[in-house]
């Protein structure tokens, strides 16, 4: 039998051979397509340029960059602690080398880069159409721009890959300074804006587009003219402005970049005048529920049947709906949320502080779920103990029978675990009408919207000291939300920027806004701090009966800004101090792979 | 496709054979290393006939070249070493800080290298590379996975008179499984972890402090406290039958009735202890063999 099986093959091989060996051996791939073929193809050009989309990532996976700063605590910690507690090193960088959050770091980015260079150095070449070649183009700009940002916002300067490195290449390569990445950026995003069309129909749209390449270069540009970028002196040109610039001519072009997606005349803001602060608060909520709307720029689309990891309503909803609780809203950001007259909130004033929920600026109600706030019905086994719907995350309701819990406390007879300890729950991103437990929403994730772009023009036109221009973009936001107007004043910097915390709650911006301010070192030293409610009434049943309620602030988690473990390789020639946490470590394999990187100080 | 267009492909493996071997001809000889083998035998006494099967499978893998980055130091290169064939079975890819204790107290804290957040009750990393910090470069490369290097197999069946038996042992040998729970605010921890860890009045013991979820450095760095022997031999099958008397059989009008009992899952022998060895979740989260028992009856017409 082996000698049969042996002559066989032999037989067969030599039939082979005579077929010419080069021919039948060298064969193309049939799980992959080489070169040549994708791009003489436009549907398979296109298909690996949907590919590098993905690079993009989104917010709304389970551990979101919210629980980094100060709007959330995340329950579920996955190495978060160590990032608010400023206990991050190169070797432990704790929540932000988790997978989800490939989008801010260091090697996906750069695979994603490869792809988009990949794209740049073939489409010229392309044998279909002009016009899609163009068109796409323009999107591998913005991508490979987009990837940059991204970079920046976490290490600054970075090194600039343009070309294809091959196998047994020498991939050793320094980082190139704060400005010549910004201004490698701002160049790309202008080749993609010259590529791109306005708008997309059909299943194009997400595309990128114009607008969106002219708001990435807006945002770069508010970056670069910030305070971290222009201390001086500057400790090491990767993390800032090498030589004094003149900010003036940078807020300058940061409001000019602004302006020009202004002017495009395809966006505006989502319902801008409500009637009342009811329906401003639903018109702010329906903005991220909305598939696509006037006000988004880019916006990332996700279908329920499939996982691309965004389960917002699952990962965050409170535990008595048999949701997982995620990342819980803290006081710091509930306590600045306005009254709905625009004046601050203060747990001093005996108003206040007896109803803290009562008369807030609008988007707190589309934003946070909070005791008492209305929600929907509860799942059939969690009914029988409320009726009514109402999230409860009151610690101590004093019966005639005894003491209970809130439903959606840790004290819950209800999957206490997925308890939150702040006493708020997410509600932005959230469609109360989905049964959360079971069900994926499709709510999309959005990159860039005309909020940001308005924000971004009215901090320039602040620094700029053109503040009837500041206002004008403020106030088209606070009308939407249905507050009142700000006005001129030497609180209009801290107005805007409060504005901006609101406004873009929990939509990766804080994190960076606060670094790039400088105001990091007060804010994020702050404690989270969560609510502790107490009350009284007659039993869980009936909420007519509960009374009562007191309200005490209690902290939830200590954090930190720097400490000596943050410190620890820090170079005593570097004078931009207390620079830890500014910018994000560089991993240590990487550094270990090239040994030109130079790691942020402070670590 | 880019990446090879044209060029060798990145990895050349040398692979010791495949783990599952068949039953019935020995096919080995003409390799050079212990190969996957089976071998069997059949006998018959009389009455008694008996038949002995056994088969051993040997597989490693090893990476003789790939462009694997320069720079990382000397104990974390992976050429060389087996290959991480899955995430689950080789956890952190491979690279595990090596444990070699637990700080007892303060003074013991003062006598290691140790990380500033370091407490009595934490894991002690050895500090590999001498600098004195734990850092990434102290990780090492644990060349055992979740696939086992042997697997074994031996099954012993004898036919008495109207009996018939069958035994199938099963083994798994050289295999590493990663096991931490979730444990603290999510839920429990094991009743070993729980024994077994430090606290201020108990500083002597083998474990380390409760923790909560990931706020401990040695549970988010993957190090080889929690690096278990997966290695076990299980008493798979055990089998008898018995065939009724064939003039029985007749009066029910049926050519054979044959009677069995058997039962799976017999029995364990295993360091892991905790949860079952073939587990390949590192959280333990794997859905356990049960031991089974059935008895029936085989009727032929």
């Amino acid at each position: 039998m082996r000698r049969d099986i042996r002559i066989t093959t032999a037989t067969l091989l030599v039939l082979l051979g005579a077929g010419g060996c080069n021919d039948i051996l060298d064969v193309t791939p049939k799980d992959q397509f080489p070169d040549q073929a994708v791009f003489a193809d436009p549907s398979l050009a296109e298909a690996f340029l949907n590919d590098i989309y993905r690079g993009l990532g989104h917010g709304l996976y389970e551990i979101m960059l919210a629980s980094m700063t100060d709007e959330t605590h995340f329950i579920h910690v996955y190495a978060t602690d160590r990032i608010v507690q400023a206990r991050i090193t190169s070797s432990d960088r704790g929540a932000l080398d988790d997978g989800r959050f490939a989008h801010f770091n260091w090697g996906p980015n750069y695979s994603r880069i490869r792809q988009a260079n990949i794209f740049l150095s073939h489409i010229d070449a392309a044998t279909f159409d002009d016009a899609s070649k163009q068109r796409m183009k323009g999107e591998a700009f913005f991508l490979r721009a987009y990837f940059y940002h991204n970079l920046m916002r976490m290490y600054g300067g970075v090194p600039l890959i343009t070309k294809v490195y091959g196998l047994n290449e020498d991939y050793t390569v320094a980082r190139n300074s704060f400005k010549e990445t910004v201004d490698f950026i701002v160049a790309n995003a202008d080749s993609a804006a010259a590529l791109l069309p306005l708008s997309y129909s059909g299943v194009n749209v997400g595309r990128a587009t114009k607008g969106a390449a002219l708001a990435l270069k807006a945002r770069v540009l508010l970056y670069a003219a910030s305070d971290l970028y222009n201390v001086t002196p500057c400790g090491q040109p990767e993390n800032c402005y090498a030589t004094t610039q003149d900010r003036a001519a940078l807020w300058r072009a940061a409001k000019n970049a602004a302006q020009a997606v202004m002017n495009l005349g395809v966006y505006s803001l989502f319902r801008p005048s409500p009637a009342n602060a009811q329906e401003a608060a639903k018109n702010y909520g329906d903005l991220f529920l909305q598939t696509m709307s006037e006000e988004v720029i880019l916006s990332r689309f996700f279908l329920s049947t499939r996982d691309d990891g965004a389960y917002p309503n699952r990962d965050n909803g409170p535990n008595g709906y048999h949701t997982w609780g995620g990342n819980t809203p803290i006081e710091n950001l509930i306590d600045d949320y306005r009254m709905l007259d625009g004046s601050k909130f203060d747990w001093s004033n005996p108003a206040h502080a007896a109803a803290p929920y009562a008369n807030r600026d609008p988007r707190f109600y589309a934003s946070i779920a909070y005791d008492g706030a209305p929600w929907r019905a509860r799942p059939a086994d969690v009914l029988k103990l409320d009726p009514y719907g109402i999230i409860q995350t009151f610690r101590a309701l004093t019966t005639d029978s005894g003491v209970v819990g809130g439903l959606d406390t840790r004290d819950s007879p209800i999957e206490n675990w997925n308890g939150g300890y702040s006493g708020y729950y997410l509600r932005k991103f959230i469609d109360p009408s989905i049964n959360a437990q079971f069900t994926r929403e499709q709510v999309p994730w959005i990159f860039f919207r005309y909020a940001e772009i308005l924000l971004n023009y009215a901090e320039a036109s602040i620094e700029l000291n053109e503040v009837g221009d500041a206002l004008n973009a403020l106030n088209q936001i606070r009308r939407r939300a249905g507050m009142p107007d700000l006005a001129a004043g030497p609180n209009l910097r801290d107005e805007y920027r409060n504005e901006r915390r609101i406004e873009m709650a929990f939509e990766e911006q804080r994190f960076f806004d606060v670094r790039r301010w400088m105001i990091a070192p007060q804010v994020l030293s702050r404690p989270a701090t969560g609510i502790n409610i107490s009350l009284t009434g007659a039993n869980r049943l009936d909420r007519s009966t509960w009374t009562n309620y007191r309200y005490q602030t209690a902290t939830i988690q200590d954090r930190a800004w720097s400490n000596t473990s943050c410190k620890l390789d820090q170079d005593p020639k570097n004078d931009f101090s207390d620079v830890c946490m500014y910018f994000m470590p560089i991993p240590r394999d990487e550094l270990n792979r090239n040994g030109l990187l130079k790691q942020n100080p402070g670590y | 496709m880019h990446e090879l267009d044209g060029r060798p492909p990145r990895h050349h493996f040398r692979a010791g054979g495949s783990k599952r071997a068949t039953r019935g001809v020995a096919r080995t000889q003409r390799q050079r290393r212990p190969e996957p083998f089976a071998t069997g035998s059949q006998q018959v006494a009389g009455d008694v006939s008996y038949d002995v099967t056994f088969n051993f499978g040997h597989a490693r893998n090893r990476i003789n070249y790939w462009d694997e980055p320069p720079g990382a130091p000397p104990w974390q290169r992976s050429t060389g070493h087996p290959m991480c064939v899955s995430v689950t079975s080789c956890p952190a890819g491979g690279l595990l800080y090596k444990a070699i204790g637990i700080f007892k107290d303060s003074a013991d804290l003062a006598r290691y290298c140790h990380r500033t957040d370091a407490r009595p009750g934490d894991i002690i990393f050895a500090d590999i590379d001498g600098d004195c910090k734990i850092t990434a470069n102290d990780r090492i490369r644990i060349d055992q996975n979740g696939n086992p290097t042997y697997t074994l197999g031996l099954r012993l069946g004898a036919q008495v008179k109207k009996f018939d038996f069958t035994v199938f042992f099963q083994g798994a040998f050289d295999a590493v499984q990663y096991f931490i729970t979730e444990s603290g605010e999510i839920g429990n921890f094991t009743q070993e972890f729980a024994a077994n860890r430090w606290t201020p009045t108990n500083p002597n013991a083998p474990g380390p402090r409760a923790f909560n979820r990931q706020e401990e450095y040695w549970v988010s760095n993957a190090n080889t406290y929690f690096l278990r022997d997966a290695s076990y031999i299980r008493l798979k099958s055990v089998e008898i039958g018995y065939h009724a008397p064939a003039r029985l059989a007749a009066g029910l009008g049926l050519h054979d009735v044959r009677l069995y009992a058997n039962g799976y899952n017999l029995l364990l022998l295993d360091q892991f202890q905790v949860v079952d060895p073939e587990t390949r979740d590192s959280n333990g989260q794997y859905y356990p063999q049960q031991r089974v028992f059935n008895v029936g009856a085989t009727v032929t017409f």
